[in-house]
């Protein structure tokens, strides 16, 4: 009996045998990162960068850059079964896995031509904002594109200083020593 | 069925339980596991001195993010691989990978902190260096000028010992007296240029010197560092401090180089004796900044009449006036120019004929 027994158990765990992985979005929470326990990465996110392209005009592109208020864990688990998972990260992001760890279908392409559309408003900013002095650089542009249902926003602005006033990036010698602009 | 049986399907399943990592905020020293970071985004402008900047995005460790990875397994034989580069998690997987671990982390972090170090000692190896090539490069112009000009004043003395000689003799043929008087008035021209040409060296020289002082190491505005904050809303690239200045030296490329002229020929108009002057009118292919010119006679003797320029209706149209006028003939005058917002010499020839 003991042996029809075993032998059945045996049976049943190893058809309950499960493998898989475990992907939570944490957030910026602490206390969900404190109580996960997966390879933690970065959600990645487009922003619009625009700077100055050194011939009277502007440069603006879409960057792939990871989103610092998206925290991701994922987890790769098994039990009684074989779990063989491959996963990539590049710059904190997770770009290659052998699981299917979103649905969700990122059309960059759709990105790019919204890009262009915003390198215009960008170029607005970038046009009204003061003359930089002769010596200066002028200040790039970051936004972060941001989409909520049928609403698009960018979120960004001009570089700041420390003090976080617009920063100034002296390409020659001011007439103050660097360092003690204000 | 047998209990043997049954033990090695327990076994069997034992073998097969796993847990494959743990991975824990970093807390500090005597935690265990496989340390990394995740990145955070820094723009790196660097400013150049022609009033352009590059731009570089850099992924930098944050240790407010740091994590360890430890592996659990029991009765396993599930290998993990976690490779790190620059810190951060790069791969997680069964089988081992290359790892470039901190080589790329030092090269981005590099432009910020070792730029200041590195660059005191290269520019000023740079400074030595140029300041050496150009110090005999100029030294050795000025030996071979100096040389020339002891040649041509002997010379210059050989043909006034023999005018002189010619002189005194009573018998002498005329033509033999002029050629002597012609032969003196070449030498002492040729002794006239190169004493030009030596002042003008010299006077380079102090150029030269002060090319010296220019060539150490000077300053210029560095990088600056920005670092982009997220929060819910609110996106802000932050300059991570004040902008320093770091040494250099040398002399910009477009400097050096100047902006030749490419490709300007110059077309003669015509040219006039009148007012006291020989005025002979050509154009440029391009604005141009006339700076100087040697006009010769067919005989290929430098003429003695000063020449200057006069501007005609723009910067293509330009006047060559020759006081006294010259005779009649042909003559070719070698132009030098400039172009008119400064840059490397351009020369062209004129061949024109007085009527």
């Amino acid at each position: 009996v003991l042996t029809r027994t075993t032998a059945a158990l045996a049976a049943v765990l190893a058809l309950a045998g499960c493998a898989g992985t475990e992907v939570v979005s944490l957030g910026d929470d602490k206390a969900r990162d404190e109580a996960a326990r997966g390879i933690r990465y970065w959600q990645p996110a487009p922003f619009l960068f625009v700077r100055s392209d050194g011939q009277g005009g502007i440069a603006a592109d879409i960057k792939w850059l990871p989103d610092t208020t998206q925290k991701m864990s994922i987890r790769p688990y098994s039990f009684a079964a074989l779990n063989t998972t491959d996963l990539v990260f590049t710059d904190g992001v997770l770009t290659s896995t052998t699981v299917t760890i979103d649905e969700t279908v990122v059309v960059s392409a759709s990105i790019d031509a919204l890009g262009k559309a915003f390198t215009a408003a960008a170029k607005g900013n970038l046009d009204a904002g003061p003359a930089a002095a002769p010596n200066t650089v002028p200040n790039p542009l970051v936004y972060k594109i941001v989409i909520k249902g049928n609403q698009i926003a960018l979120i960004g602005g001009e570089a700041r200083g420390p003090d976080g006033a617009p920063a100034v990036i002296y390409a020659t010698l001011p007439s103050k020593p660097v360092g003690e602009q204000k | 069925m047998s209990r043997a049986f049954a033990i090695a399907i327990a076994a069997l399943l034992l073998a097969g339980c796993t847990t494959i990592v743990d991975v824990k905020p970093y807390k500090g020293v005597g935690q265990g596991g496989i340390r990394y970071s995740l990145p955070e985004p820094y723009l790196l402008v660097k400013p150049k001195a022609d009033g352009t900047a590059t731009y570089e995005w850099l992924m930098l460790p944050n240790q407010e993010n740091e994590y360890a990875i430890e592996t659990k397994s029991f009765l396993s034989n599930y290998t993990l691989t976690v490779t790190t580069e620059n810190g951060f998690v790069r791969t997680l997987k069964t089988t081992a990978t290359n790892s470039e671990a901190l080589k790329k982390l030092s090269t981005a972090l590099g432009d910020v902190a070792a730029q200041k170090e590195n660059t005191k000692v290269d520019a000023q190896k740079a400074a030595d260096t140029a300041a050496k090539a150009d110090a005999t490069s100029y030294q050795t112009k000025l030996s071979d000028a100096e040389k020339a000009l002891v040649a041509a004043k002997i010379e210059l003395a050989g043909a006034k010992a023999e005018e002189e000689q010619y002189n005194k003799e009573k018998d002498i043929k005329p033509e033999t007296l002029v050629g002597a008087r012609v032969n003196v008035a070449k030498r002492q021209a040729v002794v006239d240029e190169l004493e030009s040409r030596l002042q003008t060296l010299r006077a380079a020289g102090g150029a030269f010197d002060a090319g010296i002082a220019a060539a150490k190491l000077k300053e210029l505005p560095g990088p600056m560092l920005f670092r982009l904050i997220q929060k819910d809303g609110f996106v802000e690239l932050r300059a991570v401090a004040l902008q320093v200045n770091v040494q250099t030296s040398g002399t910009p490329a477009k400097a050096a180089t100047g902006d030749k002229p490419p490709g300007v020929t110059l077309s003669v108009g015509k040219a006039v004796t009148q007012g006291g002057a020989t005025r002979v009118e050509f154009t440029s292919s391009a604005d141009i900044a006339v700076t100087g010119s040697t006009v010769i006679d067919s005989k290929t003797e430098t003429i003695k009449s000063e020449t200057k320029y006069e501007k005609g209706t723009d910067l293509k149209s330009h006047v060559l006036v020759i006081t006294p006028p010259i005779a009649k003939g042909k003559y070719t005058a070698q132009v030098n120019f400039k172009p008119p917002a400064g840059g490397g010499d351009g020369t062209g020839t004129l061949s024109f004929e007085v009527p």
